[in-house]
């Protein structure tokens, strides 16, 4: 190391001379005492460089010199800067005074004033990035986010270093108007998590601490931020390494060397004119005689609000901001001043200045109005707007303290030594300052309340609690809000330190009751940790944790623990009985518990409530108890109630229309085939003996015309009644054996009558199966196969982010993986990744499409898909006539046992297809996954994409248990009881149907808005009608919703002037029909001679609605009106009586 | 012996009960399928060893509206010690990691033997590819049969 006098000589020599030598060297080799002797003998060209171009001329110069860091050193870093600040001392004295004026001008809103300031700081000193930030802000406030933005195109054109075009671009977005700051800090964390892989801690840090103006923590790596900042201007060194040494300087960190940084500061505060220098100083330093910082202005506003003077106090600060409007310690105390009067901001300072938009956006704040939460966004957007100022301190200082218990003791510190004096809430910096001796006279209520704030800081909590319980004395200041919750705040610290959990819980609780909404300022995290380490002890007896956890808007597991253990420790089984069971006379509390405590979500994990339905049963009995407490609350209850019967019903209804979707109108098959064939049953009846023959019903099979016609002269017997089937096999038997057996029940019937039931027998089965408005094939192809199924079980790859459906953007799903992937390489995402997933995509497809091809009517020999083959062997056919059907002459009769023999066939085609769905799809959509799994392993290595496997794992169950679910499906539909019920919860029932489809569409997509004027219910039987109405027609707005542009949609249900029902619903659409295409759909909707053709129609599901509505005569009376307008599609269905609604 | 199985996948259920009977004698098993299945067992029964998945759904319908719980298991231990019951639980679950990543498998673990030190006997990693975890299950049934 370079150490003595002569070494020192020989350097400066070589310096002198032009030679070449090391900075690092110089900067890391030499003690702080030597370079600084060094720095006054060489050149100023040589400084220069040695300072990294401290002053820049350009923008194209900032952040191009070199730079030399070694990580870990710290102190250098600092010494470094404090060389730089002192070399350069009469610049930054200049820029000091600069800033001061543009801070008042700005302040003032003379813009113009300001802009010729900052000129004249880049002409006379230097070009910063302070001042280039500087220029933005007077951009967006003159010329709004487009100016801003201009100046940034402009500057990012010039900037030739990467890193000052992304400082430039995040300030901009910082200053937007139209940006919250949280937004803003949610933007930096994007960022951050974007480059995860590419920063270092080092460089993320830069950027947050750089970026965020609220970040104050020790833990950043201040050295690396110093460094990077060095390339900048002397000007931002200076401003960086004050905040930096203030939040250093409060760590209480032994590496950091306080005493070696204080040692630097008596040089920078003989030679720069900044209090900051000489309060630190005067805290720090054990030497220091400095006391005067020229705060007499702080002193009068502070014993004037002291002394409850509170005109005087308005009068002199209003004066005094208006002389000097950046003295920002004045600013809360002329708030909290004016707080207790009903004067306005307007009374003293004029409208339309920043300061008055400062002054009123903090009395906004204190004064904790209804909107709290906005206000302190407000003050926050302004910090973060005029984060170049020092007035934005207390902003952010306020911020804090309404967000969170406490003001971290950094910025308290920064606060503190940047200000002009003494800060008004410090009562650390209150006891080391001096001439306030007047304010320990406990008479005085600000002054006691610095004394409380002195206790806590020493961590004294005994003594701050014995002054916070006399303080009520003070009682006419507890009328003004902000008081009244500083003082609950204080208390509730103190209560948490001094581990009394139940009073600090009663005391926010309280709080509460009062004022009906609490401040985050009163959100302890460390109590609720406290309370929940405490799990099932005795505190948990006192009801006012429970509703603590409430209040704090905990998660409904932890509240459940809380009534648990709450139920337990005072014996009482459920809650129901705390009225009856618990002691409490604040009928207030028990009426919260009972409202906001015991809610269902709050319950329902309760063992003693084993079902939703005995949940719901509870939370009634409990609301009704409310109902009896407090009158007032009847109507809020009855919507409770009223929410959750419905809620009930939907659930009944979904589970209706869910299980058992194997249906068949068998009434409308029943009343087609009475019109069809109604007279050809009465002829088939009629042959009876062979003198009469009707040859027109018989039907010949080509090529047995001869056999058919002989046997035509045959008799063929049929039982009446029919016979046992053991007694019938061995007739049969028998009668093989040529040995006919005359038997009682037997009836001899010319063949021709069984060639007449067999046609029977297949018009009717065809018309079961195949009517094209009540048979199978409509129900399974309305109900199960068209999207429902395949949405259904896609959904499950769908919800987990494994498919990439059509239409969607693949890097969004690669931007999906990326931010689950973590430590392994990223690359892959984009190409071997996305491959298996697109692999994996069509197989699912394949699979899926191969299941629903199962679940279909096998119509032809060759269809080796389809599993409902429904067809009657000739023997079952011939057994049927004669010991089941044959006998009975009633048409109704016979069309119900023929119903019956193809149900019972129906239900072994079910049984095959649930087997087949459990063992064969299921194992192939096993399968796939495991080969994705095999498949990622082999990109990633194996078990390396950690959530990845972990997804694959939860995907195999829910496949397994939405198959389960989809068995429930294919079941025969047996006709449930479903009384008459709201036409809203039919519309419930529906969006939740459809939400188990596609992946809560209505939660998550569409915003589904439901008006509803129609009192009426609507007849049980038609429930399921409605329901596959809605089905159908929310369906379509799920698929044609708009995807980009706020997709809603709205369903209006109406009387109309026939003195029937108007549904109408309508959503955006991206799709445009053109009015003859809709003018025809409405034709061929409306066309009730059946000439409709369903060519027409193509996917969009009218003709399944026509077809609802055709079969009954209840709802004959009809009219569709579609239309198509500016992107939105209305679908009207006008229905001119009502007999389906009672 | 008496073992209760908490378990929502089919599969895996099959698997363990298969593994079990398969090897031991004299084992009556119980299965459940749900939290609320569960925890009522558990509350109503003695058991010897309980194995219990931790992401279970709430009710035992196949058709269900309510959310899974995605530390149904934690919950089920968490009733337990309000209850105070005494039986052995073992985690038998397929994840490395629970609620999005926000835990790991191995810190929860770390959680619940601080919580539950009495009841909680640890988590066997269940993975099908590897028979690891059919080893440890019936070293640790052999274990409690002693």
């Amino acid at each position: 190391m370079i150490q003595n006098r002569k070494e020192r000589r020989i350097l400066a020599l070589k310096i002198r001379k032009g030679k070449k030598y090391s900075i690092s060297k110089i900067k890391y080799n030499l003690d702080y005492i030597s370079i600084k002797r060094l720095i006054e003998i060489i050149p100023k060209s040589a400084l220069n460089a040695l300072f990294s171009n401290p002053l820049p001329r350009k923008i194209t110069d900032i952040d191009q010199a070199t730079t030399y860091f070694i990580n870990g050193m710290l102190l250098k870093e600092i010494d470094w800067c404090f060389l730089r600040i002192l070399k350069y001392n009469e610049e930054i004295n200049h820029f000091l005074k600069l800033r001061d004026s543009f801070e008042t001008q700005l302040l003032f809103g003379n813009y113009d004033k300001c802009e010729s300031l900052l000129n004249e700081i880049e002409i006379d000193i230097c070009i910063s990035y302070w001042g280039l930030q500087a220029k933005m802000v007077l951009a967006e406030l003159n010329a709004g986010t487009e100016g801003n933005r201009m100046l940034l195109k402009s500057y990012q054109k010039q900037a030739i270093s990467p890193n000052l075009k992304i400082m430039l671009y995040y300030n901009s977005l910082k200053l937007e108007t139209d940006i919250p700051s949280n937004k803003y800090d949610s933007y930096i964390d994007f960022h951050l998590k974007k480059h995860s892989s590419d920063y270092s801690k080092m460089l993320a840090d830069y950027v947050t601490f750089k970026f965020s103006p609220f970040r104050f923590e020790s833990n950043f790596s201040f050295d690396f931020i110093l460094h990077q900042d060095f390339s900048l201007s002397v000007i931002d060194t200076y401003i960086e390494l004050k905040k930096i040494l203030s939040i250093l300087i409060s760590a209480n960190d032994e590496t950091i060397a306080e005493e070696y940084i204080i040692d630097r500061i008596p040089d920078i505060a003989l030679l720069i004119d900044d209090n900051f220098w000489k309060k630190t100083l005067d805290l720090y330093s054990k030497n220091s005689d400095i006391t005067d910082f020229g705060d007499i202005e702080f002193k009068i506003a502070l014993k004037n609000l002291a002394d409850n003077e509170i005109n005087e106090c308005l009068e002199f600060t209003s004066k005094e901001l208006l002389n000097k409007p950046n003295s920002y310690n004045l600013y809360q105390i002329f708030v909290e001043a004016l707080s207790f009067t009903d004067r306005k901001i307007e009374d003293y300072l004029e409208d339309g200045s920043i300061l008055y938009l400062i002054l009123s956006s903090l009395y906004q704040v204190i004064r904790k109005e209804q909107n709290h939460s906005e206000n302190i966004e407000d003050i926050s957007k302004l910090a973060y707007i005029f984060d170049i100022c020092d007035f934005h301190l207390p902003l952010i200082s306020l911020c804090y303290s309404e967000k969170f218990p406490n003001v971290p003791e950094s910025l308290r510190n920064y606060n503190y030594l940047l200000n002009r004096s003494y800060s008004l809430h410090d009562a650390i910096h209150f006891e080391k300052g001096k001439g306030f001796d007047y304010l320990n006279e406990k008479k005085l209520f600000i002054g006691q309340k610095l004394q409380i704030d002195y206790f806590i800081q020493k961590n004294d909590y005994k003594n701050s609690l014995h002054l916070l319980n006399v303080f009520n004395d003070y009682n006419e200041y507890f009328k003004n809000i902000y008081y009244e919750t500083w003082y609950n705040r204080k208390k509730l610290h103190c209560f948490i330190e001094l581990e009394r959990f139940t009073e600090a819980a009663e005391l926010v609780d309280n709080y509460y009751f009062k004022h009906q909404r609490i401040f985050t300022s009163l959100y302890s995290q460390r109590l609720v940790d406290k309370i929940i380490e405490l799990d099932g002890e005795s505190i948990f007896k006192s009801l006012y944790i429970p509703i603590l956890f409430t209040i704090y808007n905990l998660s409904s597991s932890i509240v459940y623990d809380a009534i648990a253990n709450f139920l337990i420790q005072n014996n009482i089984s459920s809650v129901r009985e705390v009225r009856s069971s618990y002691n409490i006379d604040n009928i207030e509390m028990l009426c919260f518990f009972l409202q906001k405590v015991c809610t269902i979500n709050n319950i329902q994990d309760s063992p003693y409530l084993r079902t939703i339905e005995i949940v719901e049963k509870e939370r009634i009995n409990v609301l009704t108890q409310l109902k009896e407490l407090k009158p007032e609350l009847s109507r809020e209850v009855n919507v409770e109630i009223f929410d959750i019967t419905q809620k009930a019903t939907v659930r009944y209804c979904l589970q209706n229309i869910y299980d058992s979707r194997i249906y068949v109108d068998t009434n409308g098959v029943k009343k087609v085939i009475s019109k069809d064939i109604g007279d050809y049953f009465e002829r088939y009846i009629n042959i009876t003996d062979f003198s009469f023959q009707d040859y027109s019903i018989f039907t010949f099979n080509k090529g047995q015309e001869d056999e058919t016609y002989s046997k035509l002269l045959t008799y063929i017997g049929y039982f009446k009644p029919p016979i046992s089937l053991k007694e019938y096999e061995i007739l049969t038997i028998l009668s093989e054996q040529n040995v006919e057996l005359i038997h009682p029940n037997k009836v001899e019937v010319p063949y021709s009558r069984y060639i007449a039931f067999q046609d029977i027998f297949e018009i009717i089965k065809n018309q079961f199966l195949f009517d094209e408005d009540y048979g199978l094939k409509f129900f399974l192809s309305m109900r199960i196969r068209h999207g429902t199924l395949p949405n259904f079980l896609k959904n499950v790859f769908d919800k987990h982010t494994l498919v990439i459906n059509e239409g969607i953007n693949k890097v969004k799903i690669i931007d999906y993986w990326k931010e689950k992937i973590f430590d392994i390489d990223k690359s892959f995402l984009n190409t071997s990744f996305i491959k298996a997933l697109e692999l994996f995509t069509s197989e699912i497809e394949n699979i899926t499409s191969e299941g629903v091809s199962w679940v279909k009517i096998k119509e032809s020999e060759h269809d080796r898909q389809s599993m409902f083959d429904i067809s009657l062997t000739e023997h079952d056919l011939f057994y049927n006539f004669r010991n089941r059907l044959g006998h009975i002459e009633d048409f109704d009769t016979f069309i119900e046992e023929v119903f019956e023999i193809l149900w019972i066939k129906i239900n072994e085609v079910l049984f095959k297809l649930r087997t087949r769905f459990t063992n064969e799809l299921l194992t192939k959509y096993i399968s796939s996954i495991d080969m994705l799994h095999n498949e990622v392993d082999t990109i990633f290595g194996e078990g390396n994409f950690v959530f990845f496997n972990d997804v694959l794992v939860s995907t195999k169950t829910d496949i397994q248990n939405a198959i389960q679910k989809s068995l429930n499906w294919f079941n025969i539909s047996k006709t449930k009881s479903i009384g008459e019920i709201p036409i809203s919860a039919i519309i419930q029932t529906s969006k939740a149907y459809l939400n188990i489809l596609n992946a809560n569409v209505f939660e998550n997509r569409i915003n589904c808005v439901e008006k509803i004027f129609f009192k009426q219910n609507i007849k049980g039987e038609y429930f399921i009608l409605f329901c596959d109405f809605f089905n159908t027609i929310l369906g379509n707005v799920i698929k044609h919703t708009e995807e980009t542009n706020k997709p809603k949609c709205e369903i209006s249900i109406t009387g109309n002037e026939y003195g029937g029902l108007t549904i109408n619903v309508n959503n955006n659409t991206a799709q445009k029909y053109s009015k003859n295409l809709i003018e025809v759909w409405n034709k061929l909707l409306n066309d009730n001679n059946g000439n409709y053709d369903a060519s027409f129609e193509g996917k969009s599901g009218f003709l399944k609605i026509k077809k609802l509505f055709t079969g009954d005569k209840v709802f004959q009376d009809y009219l569709f009106q579609l239309n198509s307008e500016e992107n939105i599609f209305t679908f009207k269905v006008v229905f001119k009586q009502k007999y389906f609604a009672v | 012996m008496k073992i209760l199985i908490i378990e929502d996948d089919p599969i895996k259920m099959s698997n363990i009960e298969s593994l079990i009977s398969s090897n031991f004698v004299n084992v009556d098993v119980v299965k459940c399928i749900s939290y609320m299945g569960g925890v009522n067992e558990v509350l109503l029964n003695e058991f010897d060893l309980i194995l219990l998945d931790m992401s279970l759904p709430l009710y035992d319908d196949v058709f269900q509206t309510a959310k899974p719980k995605n530390f149904g298991g934690r919950d089920i231990l968490k009733e337990m010690k309000r209850h105070k019951k005494k039986s052995c639980v073992k985690i038998i679950t397929q994840y490395n990691e629970f609620d999005d990543g926000s835990i790991s498998m191995k810190d929860l673990d770390a959680q619940l033997k601080n919580i539950y030190p009495s009841i909680y006997n640890g988590y066997i990693h269940y993975e099908t590819k590897l028979n690891l975890w059919q080893t440890e299950l019936i070293d640790n049934i052999k274990e409690l049969k002693k």
